[in-house]
């Protein structure tokens, strides 16, 4: 079950058309019930990463659908031209859920801890409602930085186990199996229609408010009368390379057929890739498309007379073993000798591994910064402009040509949603599931 | 005979966002064309015949789309590059896509077994205005990104006032134009309610503004101000009609109305042709939004006007401060900006 991933979902036509809703004015109370199919062990918001936003901390910013770095709890900040000094202003007036009000110097440890593990040296002044982040070296990417979950301001205590500022509160909390959350009547952003939302994880059964649907080859028949909410294509499955050929792996990418990957493994809850970037972020992927070519593939390996070649595979994810077990098949035709195996991690004669890459932003230069560290290519994207495309276009070229990542499917998040439930968007954010908009009929 | 009713007194016929001001549709897609065509003669040799290839990956509609071709086209003549539909080499091919940012152009030049790329965003203005249909007459007066609860035009409608979640900012209309004056923010208790709502209604010597967190009073003149306090008022001129604190509905003496395929908003406005009032309702189709005039008669809401349908659910409706008019608010799903205009009624007899 795949449903990692910070959440950069698009919402489909057929969702637009089923469950938001504007013409009858949204109802308040009420319980949403949520069935997950993966058990969370924790709630750290760097954990939890699905397309349902579960808003119980927030972040200093955040980043739009759009691309653009929005005000969340952070109202205004500046930096100085060397980009080592940043000023913010937090948000007057939030209250974390356990009453205390937020500011610089409540909202600093938990900046820190991220900033520093991202920076290492970092200094930070709080002084009221002003928080001044400052480090020897440029920080040109700190609000990319401060809008990940991982830099969500929160409180710890004994009495509850995450205390954020969101518009839902911790009621109670069994690691792995059961959630309940409380509507927060103070929130800043104004209180959520639910009264609470109880979620439970593992169940599956398909027979909550809202479920998730896993992907994979089983297909799910949904109950009749059920909504489905789809999600864009957002985690991107590839072959990462560590260690074989580069005309090798040419001829491994030119024999890989996608289609049956998109049709048949992931029940077409996905796209096939051709590109690091799914096109509705970055608008040029079509230009990376192609066909197999096995007949060339098998040229270049009977040129080559390659050694055979491991592809490793998360040892508990049925998905990925399906795929890695397709393209050992199209990898023969071509001549190739690929051998799945489960695990992988710390084995030296692993060449090759399925990966997913879930999008951590909708900021096109951001996400292949992130997939471009992966591979050992950061150094190269730092200067990436999300508003210049063809200098993306270049860097992503150069990165498939170097054939250290093969793409081979973005995938779509998907759940299943009663009638009886309906979202009323509070923002043009077209890529979040957000439980604060969620509204249940009577 | 047709007999128009309503008059809107506002010359301008929509006010875009600051950044499309300068530029309609037309005159954005002429400024693509030649763009395109200067980096696309770029990549070829001066005095070139190429094959040209357009393709669409977009809503942009046929129509409009064939009209850039023809724009793009006149742009590569006026650069040297001369276009045929034979295929020869080098050939072009521009295609329209989108990405998480808006429109992208992109540009690709195949020259003996090459490939050069070239790519342009663009930024189509918003072509969201919804034009009057026969009986329903709608002006689109102001687009913003955040809420809209409602508007209120004073000064013989020289001057507007825009009520948001946050704050009420004045406007005036210069050469058919509405161009910001003044803003003051709403100072509150408490956050409005999720689904925010608000009342503007004109008072002696300025406005009131009723929010369900809050009642406020002021002035725009000489300088917008506004004071508010954590009561819930009254409506001036009704029977007790009032929110209920911190909730996104009312509750007075007069019972609301309510009836099949209605929708959670309506407005009563006075009907054109008779002496009765009519009932303008948003409808409860959750895939396509619209507005409706019905006639309330014998217990039964008959239905006097086509639906007006609408770009996405109508998120206001409240009677306007002069009779034959409604004030509409709708956030488009197209664009996300949420759109306040007037309804007024044109009938036949």
């Amino acid at each position: 079950m795949r449903l990692r991933g910070s959440a950069w979902l698009a919402l489909s036509s057929f969702l637009i058309s089923s469950i938001l809703t504007g013409a009858v004015r949204p109802r308040y109370g009420g319980t949403l019930t949520v069935e997950l199919s993966t058990a969370w062990p924790t709630l750290d918001p760097a954990a939890i990463q699905t397309a349902l936003s579960i808003p119980i901390a927030e972040t200093l910013v955040r980043v739009s659908s759009h691309g653009e770095t929005e005000p969340v709890l952070a109202v205004a900040w500046q930096h100085d031209p060397d980009f080592k000094r940043w000023r913010f202003s937090l948000r007057p007036k939030v209250t974390f859920h356990d009453g205390e009000a937020l500011t610089a110097a409540s909202a600093a440890p938990s900046l820190l801890a991220v900033l520093k593990q991202k920076y290492g040296e970092v200094s930070m002044e709080a002084g009221g409602q002003a928080l001044v982040v400052q480090a020897d070296h440029a920080m040109p990417e700190l609000l990319d930085v401060l809008a990940l979950p991982s830099a969500a301001i929160v409180r710890k205590s004994d009495a509850s186990p995450l205390i954020g500022t969101g518009p839902f509160r911790v009621a109670s909390w069994e690691p792995g199996r059961r959630l309940m959350l409380a509507a927060f009547d103070g929130y800043w952003g104004a209180r959520p229609y639910l009264d609470t939302v109880a979620i439970e994880f593992g169940a599956g059964r398909g027979r909550a408010d809202l479920f998730d649907i896993p992907v994979g080859p089983a297909r799910r028949i949904l109950p009749e009368g059920l909504a489905m909410w789809s999600s864009e294509p957002r985690t991107l499955v590839a072959i990462a390379a560590v260690n074989a050929q580069p005309a090798q792996l040419q001829a491994l990418a030119l024999s890989i057929d996608r289609a049956p990957i998109v049709n048949v493994l992931a029940q077409h809850l996905g796209d096939a890739a051709f590109g690091l970037l799914p096109q509705w972020l970055s608008g040029y992927a079509f230009l990376f498309q192609s066909t197999p070519d096995v007949t060339r593939a098998r040229q270049i390996a009977s040129q080559l007379r390659p050694a055979a070649m491991t592809l490793s595979y998360p040892a508990s994810d049925l998905f990925l073993r399906s795929v890695a077990e397709r393209v050992a098949l199209n990898a023969r035709d071509a001549g190739i000798a690929i051998q799945p195996m489960p695990g992988g991690n710390g084995n030296l004669h692993v060449n090759l591994s399925m990966l997913e890459w879930p999008l951590e932003s909708a900021d096109a230069a951001d996400a292949l910064k992130r997939i471009a560290e992966q591979v050992g290519a950061g150094d190269r994207a730092r200067q990436l402009d999300p508003a210049k495309p063809d200098t993306l276009y270049q860097f992503e070229r150069s990165l498939l040509d170097e054939y250290r990542i093969i793409p081979l499917v973005h995938l779509r998040e998907s759940y299943g949603i009663a009638p009886r439930v309906h979202f009323q968007p509070s923002r043009s954010d077209t890529f979040h599931l957000h439980l604060e908009d969620a509204w249940v009929e009577k | 005979m047709i007999r128009v009713a309503f008059a809107l007194c506002f010359g301008s016929a929509l006010l875009l966002t600051a950044q499309t001001l300068d530029q309609t549709p037309g005159q954005a897609m002429s400024s693509a064309a030649a763009q395109l065509a200067a980096r696309t003669s770029s990549l070829l040799p001066r005095r070139s015949m190429v094959s040209l290839e357009l393709q669409n990956l977009t809503p942009l509609p046929a129509a409009e789309w064939s009209s850039f071709r023809g724009l793009l086209q006149d742009e590569l003549h006026k650069a040297g590059v001369e276009t045929t539909a034979t295929q020869l080499d080098p050939r072009v091919r521009v295609t329209l896509s989108e990405n998480a940012r808006g429109f992208l152009f992109v540009t690709e030049v195949f020259a003996g077994g090459n490939r050069q790329i070239a790519m342009l965003p663009w930024n189509l203005p918003s072509s969201a205005h919804i034009k009057p249909r026969l009986r329903i007459a709608q002006k689109v007066l102001w687009t913003q990104p955040d809420p809209i609860l409602d508007i209120l035009l004073v000064d013989s409608g020289s001057q507007m006032l825009v009520l948001s979640a946050n704050r009420v900012a004045s406007y005036r209309l210069m050469e058919d134009k509405w161009v910001p004056s003044a803003t003051d923010s709403l100072v509150l208790p408490r956050p409005l309610p999720r689904d925010p709502r608000g009342r503007l209604e004109a008072a002696a010597g300025g406005f009131e503004a009723f929010l369900p967190a809050a009642t406020c009073t002021g002035a725009w003149n000489p300088e917008l101000k506004l004071t508010c306090a954590g009561i819930i008022a009254n409506w001036p001129g009704t029977a007790g009609t009032h929110w209920v604190a911190d909730r996104n509905v009312l509750e007075g003496e007069a019972p609301a109305p309510s009836f099949e395929g209605w929708g959670s908003d309506w407005a009563s406005i006075a009907d054109p042709c008779g002496a009765a009032t009519v009932e303008i309702a948003s409808s409860s189709n959750t895939e396509h939004d619209s507005v409706r005039a019905y006639l309330i008669r014998d217990g039964q809401a008959n239905p006097v006007s086509d639906p007006l349908p609408l770009p996405g659910p109508v998120t206001a409706l409240w009677p306007a401060e002069s009779a034959p008019q409604a004030t509409l608010v709708v956030r488009n799903l197209q664009t996300g900006e949420y759109e306040a205009s007037r309804l007024g009624l044109a009938c036949t007899e």
